[in-house]
């Protein structure tokens, strides 16, 4: 998976400022998608907020997953990226 | 024009309609949107899935209501984390929302890609939650580290049910339909037919008295069998004989959940 799109750069590559950040889509249950560009060291937290805002839901009654492992408000983009290559 | 903000919406390009922009610190001179939705590999993607199992009651005020998901991964994990490697090491887990997003085919293909990279079947125990209409199931997949003809520790499927009036036979289907799936993505050779044989078992468990204790109980039949289950059991009559109605008292249990609420 590579993650800047363009570029083809992997995640491991965070020289050049466009590589700070990382672009994300979380798909709903009932396939609705909604695409976020975060920094690659902000909390998901804040993309959950964001998420939940636009979808009207409450941030208690969502999980999110990534590659079947859930996420933690906590973790960031680079940490999830890092755990996922393990 | 764009203007930063912490968090805005913008109107995209093409098949991406929108992309959320979080915490921008710059402007964003040279992304192109066209170009993104043309790779959809250069996204990376994140499943969100509404909790199940939720009471009305919020996740704070501790284990008195329904356990939803996320509350029963917690728990669940902090017991997990307490045992020892040694113990472990006979034990798989899958996530407790795996086996319900399984049950939906939008998601079916994912989760048995996930599945596959647990490598689950060199564990003599595998512990599936199941949470389906709103009610915990512990469906245990025993000896399937083993050969199906097996003579000495034989494969079977256990699901312990409080709720027994529900008829856990209805899971069976789609149970066996699961184990099958995940034996093909896995590359094994076992036939429908093979796998047909190895026996679904519902043992006699104790049974909740309120509408809420489902979750905690599947936690304490997890908790029961990880403390007791032997390298070898007996199923006389088709019921293993370290599992039965007797198998808690109403007090150990009180105080198996009190526990969760300390940190066990």
């Amino acid at each position: 998976m590579s993650t800047a799109p363009g570029t083809g750069a992997g995640p491991e590559d965070e020289k050049k400022p466009m590589e700070q950040h990382i672009n994300l889509k979380v798909k709903g249950q009932d396939g609705n998608e909604v695409f976020f560009r975060i920094k690659r060291s902000t909390q998901l937290r804040k993309l959950m907020g964001a998420y939940c805002d636009r979808q009207s839901v409450e941030l208690n009654s969502i999980a999110f997953l990534f590659d079947g492992r859930r996420l933690r408000g906590e973790q960031t983009p680079d940490e999830i990226l890092k755990l996922s290559k393990l | 024009m764009r203007r930063s903000s912490r968090i805005r919406q913008k109107e995209g390009a093409a098949a991406v309609k929108s992309i959320v922009t979080i915490d921008l610190s710059e402007r964003q001179n040279g992304f192109n949107y066209i170009e993104a939705s043309k790779h959809r590999s250069c996204w990376v993607h994140i499943l969100a899935v509404p909790r199940r199992g939720r009471s009305k009651r919020r996740v704070k005020t501790g284990p008195k209501g329904k356990l939803n998901t996320t509350t029963f991964h917690t728990y669940f994990r902090s017991m997990w984390d307490r045992y020892s490697e040694d113990k472990k090491a006979s034990f798989a887990y899958l996530d407790c929302l795996w086996f319900s997003l399984y049950y939906d085919p939008a998601s079916r293909q994912k989760v048995l890609l996930w599945i596959k990279k647990e490598a689950i079947f060199s564990k003599a125990y595998v512990i599936v939650p199941i949470v389906l209409w709103g009610h915990w199931n512990l469906l245990i997949l025993c000896h399937f580290d083993q050969n199906t003809e097996s003579s000495t520790r034989r494969p079977c499927m256990l699901l312990l049910d409080s709720l027994e009036n529900t008829g856990p036979r209805r899971y069976e289907t789609e149970i066996r339909k699961f184990v099958f799936d995940v034996f093909q993505a896995m590359g094994r050779s076992e036939t429908k037919k093979m796998l047909s044989k190895i026996p679904f078992v519902v043992p006699k468990v104790p049974q909740q008295i309120d509408d809420k204790e489902c979750g905690k109980f599947v936690l304490y039949f997890i908790h029961l069998f990880m403390n007791n289950s032997p390298e070898v059991f007996e199923a006389p009559n088709g019921y293993p004989n370290f599992i039965n109605e007797k198998w808690f008292d109403r007090g150990g249990y009180e105080d198996f959940c009190n526990q969760l609420i300390t940190g066990l």
